[in-house]
């Protein structure tokens, strides 16, 4: 498995240019990557900063994680093709940090039916079995 | 000096579960229809033929080519365009330019999908590869799921309920029923769609448009030659196109679709028309969430106000604007690449003062909206009895 292919429960590529974000993951940390040229901190991490157009991102650690607020969230119930079955129904949402940047992951520690918008999350690597990982948010 | 473009002929196939028939023949079907929906026009006087299609979904890759050689059209200019479930929409405004630019006279454009071939779970595979490949698809992200997020985010704010979800359904079944190319003939209350197995919590089984099989044809033709051959030319007063958001995280409001806004508000300007003027609309309703997202950033309802709209059935032929009265995506079912040009079959149908099944809608203006991807593309046209 390439470090692309480890994220998350199904594989859709091989390659990105983001890959040492995975490998982090494996670390049990979360980064981001800040362009060197203008400063603009990218999470999740990019290749590429749009604002300056320049290739040169350093890797940082994240750590503004801490107090993000929920979005949104849903709950899967069907099980997509190359998933597997046994980790749905799977609570997932999206959410905001302090800093303005969101992700989307599953959520975890929190009964279905007490998700609200609003309620504050943490984000957190988490391993997965076969060699997989990813990140998860959690109640804060 | 660029021409008017008017549309002088459509025709579309039952949607549905098509194991009679593959890609091309699918296809051909729609365009056999609207070629004897055109008066005067046959095979040899189209000069460009463009195919709305998505693909992943069949082992089709050419479905441009492929119907340009079994319609015998070969060697006229021809290609596929892909904007995921607006692409036939998007093929439609590219036809408009290739006249508007003098290319061509006469442009036939083919939305065409066959998705049964895969199972609902595999469909849903091919459709998370149309959500952002590298950190959201991994992690199950399903289309109901890109609509559950946007579901949760409007009832939170706005304070709608599932039962009004629901009721976008309701109406959805009442047209659908109505509509005999529509694959859903069955009417549906509140409780049914309530009832319905969960998908992606808000949204259930009956909120979500199902995968179908089937094609449209829309002939698009020059001013010179559509007021030659026909005395119901229904025109293209405008177009409009955006992209949005591939990744959920990059939204910046849940409760709003950019390309939505952004498309129809392009579309409107460039007919020089106002929202309010629009009469019958046909939206993408992929799912009941969509149609209320849709009535607020089409102009036709203030935010928050879209899910008033359905309660108080203003959507309904009759009431301030007739929207997705054919049964939308709903009730006909969403062979992703057909829907555009089915959207565009139903408004051209009715402004020309014809009917679709029973269905009639008095209407001189209206306007077709496809959305592809989860959010990604917005493709709308503008189209009128007067030129």
């Amino acid at each position: 498995m390439t470090e692309i292919e480890k994220f998350g429960h199904f594989a859709f590529i091989r390659h990105s240019g983001i890959s040492k974000y995975v490998e982090a993951l494996e670390q049990g940390k979360l980064t981001a990557t800040r362009c060197r040229k203008c400063g603009s901190v990218y999470f999740p991490p990019r290749k590429f900063c749009p604002k300056c157009l320049a290739d040169d991102m350093e890797w940082i650690e994240y750590e503004q994680a801490g107090e993000g607020r929920l979005l949104s969230y849903s709950i899967l119930y069907l099980a997509v093709a190359g998933f597997d079955e046994k980790e749905f129904p799977a609570p997932v949402g999206v959410a905001q940090f302090p800093d303005g940047n969101r992700v989307y992951a599953r959520i975890e520690g929190v009964a279905p039916d007490s998700l609200r918008v609003g309620m504050r999350v943490k984000l957190v690597p988490k391993a997965l079995p076969d060699g997989r990982v990813t990140h998860v948010l959690q109640p804060a | 000096m660029s021409s008017n473009v008017a549309i002088v002929g459509v025709g579309m196939t039952k949607f549905g579960k098509r194991e009679d028939a593959d890609v091309k023949e699918l296809g051909f079907e729609a365009l056999k229809a609207a070629l004897e929906d055109a008066p005067n026009v046959s095979p040899k006087d189209i000069e460009m033929l463009l195919t709305g299609y998505a693909w992943g979904y069949t082992a089709t890759r050419n479905p441009t080519g492929e119907l340009a050689e079994y319609a015998q059209l070969s060697p006229i200019p021809g290609f596929d365009v892909h904007a995921q479930c607006a692409s036939s929409t998007a093929a439609v405004i590219t036809g408009w330019s290739f006249i508007r630019s003098g290319f061509a006279k006469v442009v036939a454009v083919v939305g065409v999908q066959k998705m049964s071939e895969l199972s609902g779970r595999e469909v849903q595979r091919v459709m998370g590869q149309s959500a952002d490949s590298s950190l959201e698809a991994p992690l199950g992200m399903t289309m109901p799921t890109a609509y559950a997020l946007r579901a949760i985010a409007y009832m939170d704010k706005y304070g709608a309920t599932e039962e009004d979800l629901a009721l976008v359904r309701v109406k959805s079944s009442e047209y659908a029923s109505r509509n005999p190319f529509a694959m859903f003939r069955q009417k549906f209350t509140t409780e049914d769609v309530m009832k319905s197995r969960p998908i992606s919590y808000p949204l259930k089984l009956l909120d979500c448009a199902a995968n179908a099989d089937g094609a449209a044809a829309v002939i698009l033709a020059s001013e010179e030659v559509a007021t030659k051959i026909t005395d119901t030319p229904v025109w293209i007063k405008g177009v409009g196109l955006a992209t949005g958001q591939q990744t959920v995280r990059g939204v910046p409001d849940l409760t709003t679709f950019t390309p939505t806004v952004e498309a129809t508000r392009m579309a409107y300007r460039n007919a020089g028309v106002e929202p309010s003027q629009v009469q019958v609309a046909e939206t993408h309703d992929c799912f009941t969430i969509s149609e209320i997202l849709d009535y607020e950033d089409m102009g036709f309802f203030p935010r928050g106000e879209g899910y008033r709209a359905i309660r108080e059935g203003q959507t309904y032929v009759g009431g301030r604007v007739a929207v997705n009265v054919s049964g939308g995506l709903l009730g006909r079912g969403h062979p992703v690449g057909a829907t555009g040009a089915a959207q565009i079959f139903g408004i051209t149908r009715w402004l020309r003062g014809d009917a679709v099944g029973d269905i009639r809608v008095p209407a001189e203006l209206g306007v077709a909206y496809t959305r592809g991807g989860v959010g990604t593309y917005g493709a709308a046209v503008v189209l009128s009895r007067r030129r």
